[in-house]
């Protein structure tokens, strides 16, 4: 009797625990109105778009007043490691940053982790803002979105100091597009006589070499071949282009030369990004492999004013456009253990309304929109290179990484490249091992 | 004597079981909870396969045989082995020579503590410190080099036959100021009659160092060398920080490998498989050591 009393006591307690715990993982009743009084968001972003989260932020809390905001900054390497087990404990975000083309994003779904969206989407017409191709691409196996892409990044951008250009008399290439290779060498050749590191990449950076594949990818395979590529990992999809396939291997060729013909700065392998954009920002490298948001970021880091301009590799198939290189991962999600997922979507919609879609252009210094805006919204008041950039990308369209659509573990190919540079591996070889693991993707899926 | 108590070795004190339970209470729940349960789990977790959250799905031996037959797997080992054994016998022997240069005279002192210096810095910053510091033309090492002549494009950390060795540079001169104390300790326990003995004798500072010195000292370089075998082996921060694993691989240590395998690629059943041969090697490492140090102290 006494064993039993004892046990049932340990039960309550335990009851208790549970249901305490409970309690604290969801602070909001459905039943009542939002309410911010005593509450606290938490929410997750990279540095470069905490600016425009935080002036979202102000507007939820004029919407709703009492309400706190915490602002979690993350890094990219916490973004694809350890923010998994941030989400997923009882710690986790209101508002999670996760990246659909990093790792967390897949196990998150598949363990069912994050909540559907569906309502903050219907909130903004994000299916028709978005396009078919995007919003298809944002969706889970069950049709359903679990994420918002609130900003495209254009990437596998050449940024180039105009000073340097101009006092070295190297001829600008029309039309942003460098021609030819030979057209390339000419250009670094005369920077490094000159005194200059040519293209700042950082070959540490675990992407920089990766953003240069994606760039020349599309201007070497057909679009057909490329949509195989971005989709065959999954059974679904059968596959028509192996990784072993020219249109493939002459992109990481390309890569080799641009080494051999020491295009990269000294000491490529040895940097990780903030190194090659101090190196750059200080106005030792004429160039730098980039994005929309890498002027902003090399302004913040240089003592002086530098004027930039964008080019754009030569491509792989002669007369083809070399294009920036669409990147729509930058999502965010609610986590299951969010403690105020109502109040969270209510930030996501006023993220995603088109208003703020089009000021987050120069909150965020230059970041292309995730949604198709009408040109009324694009006013006054943007950085004039980043929108060059993007205007550039209007008119001339952009591409989609194949990168920034497969999963990581495919998609990662810089350890392959920096073995193909050192002479470890061959273009080949890589190829070959793309497709093992992309078959192993597709047994998995 | 009852068989129910325990009794100091070389005393004659008795200590009744409860107590000598109770005392060790502490000590025991701590080794359970922070080394013996995480142990078990991870030799649970080698057997499945999880990717960080939800139910782990058991595989058998696959992880092992996965790592087994992965070629790098193999190349991680001798490059985990090199950069310890470089490390550990460059710690020790620069610890050992700098504690007999600052044994006496005028700037004793002094140079203890700048010796030390470098064990105040968090290791972290001092890696992305000299990973800073060592790129070619906007490094310090190569801007100083560069001023006398000597170039400043040293691309060290970008090729994949030096980088590990630039790494191991900096972890001897991140880790030499902890067994330089010990060293010093130990030496500072030498009777000072016995240097004077060997001045009247006529030994000079280099035979007194090699003859009087170091093999009375021994036991601590025998502790020294196997404790630094042992941390280098399990050296994570220095290699991560410098350059995480590349280039090419070429530091890619089996701590970087491990993290890379939980943390980047959420494979943790892989990552647990390859703790648990590491923590295999360590204890053999360690039995070794304890048999050579046991030896030295004899």
């Amino acid at each position: 009797m006494k064993r039993r009393s004892y046990l049932a006591g340990v039960a309550g307690l335990a009851a208790s625990l549970v249901l305490t715990a409970c309690n604290n993982g969801g602070t909001e009743d459905p039943s009542e109105p939002l309410s911010g009084a005593g509450k606290t968001l938490v929410v997750q972003g990279s540095a470069y778009f905490l600016p425009v989260f935080k002036e979202v932020g102000a507007q939820l809390q004029q919407q709703l007043p009492g309400l706190q905001i915490r602002y979690d900054e993350l890094t990219g390497e916490q973004e694809s490691s350890t923010n998994l087990q941030v989400v997923t404990s009882d710690a986790a975000p209101d508002v999670a940053d996760i990246p659909t083309n990093l790792p967390p994003y897949r196990t998150l779904l598949k363990a069912q982790q994050l909540i559907p969206l569906d309502d903050v989407w219907a909130a903004n017409d994000l299916e028709n803002g978005y396009g078919k191709g995007l919003a298809n691409s944002l969706k889970a196996d069950d049709g359903r979105p679990y994420v918002v892409s609130y900003s495209r990044t254009l990437y596998g951008v050449v940024w180039y100091n105009k000073a340097i250009f101009s006092k070295l008399n190297i001829t600008v290439p029309a039309d942003h597009q460098i021609a030819s290779m030979a057209d390339l060498l000419t250009i670094t050749n005369a920077l490094r006589a000159g005194g200059y590191q040519p293209l700042a990449a950082g070959g540490a950076s675990n992407y920089h070499l990766t953003w240069i594949l994606d760039s020349l990818l599309p201007t070497s395979a057909t679009s057909e071949q490329l949509t195989n590529f971005v989709s065959n990992f999954n059974s679904k999809v059968p596959v028509t282009v192996d990784y072993t396939d020219p249109s493939f291997t002459a992109v990481l060729d390309r890569l080799k030369e641009m080494y051999d013909n020491k295009v990269f700065q000294d000491g490529t392998l040895g940097m990780d990004s903030p190194t090659t954009n101090a190196l750059f920002a200080s106005g030792k490298a004429g160039m730098l492999m980039g994005h929309d948001l890498s002027p902003t970021g090399a302004k913040k880091t240089s003592k002086t004013d530098l004027d930039l301009d964008f080019l754009f590799l030569p491509p792989i198939n002669p007369g083809v456009k070399t294009l920036p290189v669409n990147y729509a991962g930058n999502t965010l999600a609610i986590p299951k253990k969010a403690k105020n997922p109502a109040i969270a979507k209510e930030f996501l919609k006023l993220l995603m309304s088109k208003e703020n879609q089009a000021k987050a252009i120069k909150w965020s210094g230059g970041a292309a929109p995730a949604i198709d805006l009408p040109t009324s919204l694009l006013t006054e008041g943007k950085p004039a290179n980043e929108m060059a950039l993007l205007s550039y990308g209007a008119a001339n369209g952009t591409r989609d990484g194949w990168a920034s659509i497969v999963p990581a573990k495919l998609g990662t190919t810089d350890p392959y490249i920096e073995k193909l540079f050192t002479g470890k591996m061959t273009a080949a070889e890589i190829g070959k091992a793309l497709n093992g693991i992309r078959d192993e993707l597709r047994s998995s899926s | 004597m009852t068989p129910h108590a325990f009794r100091r070795r070389g005393t004659t004190a008795k200590v009744p079981w409860p107590l000598a339970l109770m005392l060790s209470l502490p000590a025991l729940v701590g080794i359970v909870v922070v080394f013996l349960v995480p142990f078990v789990g991870t030799i649970r977790l080698s057997f499945t396969t999880w990717f960080g959250v939800g139910e782990a799905q058991p595989v058998g031996l696959r992880n092992y045989d996965a790592l087994f037959s992965d070629p790098t797997f193999y190349s991680s080992i001798r490059i985990t082995v090199l950069y310890t054994l470089l490390s550990a016998v460059g710690i020790v022997v620069l610890a050992t020579v700098t504690a007999m240069s600052v044994r006496r005279g005028r700037l004793a002192t002094v140079l203890r503590i700048v010796w030390f210096l470098p064990a105040i810095a968090p290791g972290a910053a001092v890696a992305v410190f000299w990973a800073f510091a060592l790129q070619p033309v906007s490094g310090a090492v190569n801007g100083l080099l560069g001023k006398v002549g000597l170039g400043n494009t040293h691309a060290w950390l970008a090729s994949p036959r030096h980088a590990i060795y630039v790494v191991v540079a900096v972890t001897i001169w991140a880790g030499v100021a902890f067994p330089f104390l010990l060293v010093v300790g130990a030496i500072e326990r030498i009777a000072p009659e016995i240097y004077e003995a060997a001045q009247l004798d006529g030994a000079g500072a280099a035979r007194q160092a090699y003859h009087i010195t170091l093999p009375l000292i021994r036991p601590v370089l025998a502790m020294v060398t196997v404790l630094e075998l042992i941390w280098n082996f399990n050296s994570f921060t220095t290699v991560w920080a410098m350059t995480k694993g590349g280039p090419a691989e070429a530091t890619n240590t089996l701590p970087v490998r491990l993290y890379i395998d939980a943390f980047q690629n959420f494979e943790f059943g892989e990552a647990a498989a390859l703790g648990v041969l590491t923590s295999v090697i360590l204890v053999a490492i360690g039995l070794v050591g304890l048999r050579f140090a046991n030896r030295s102290a004899a």
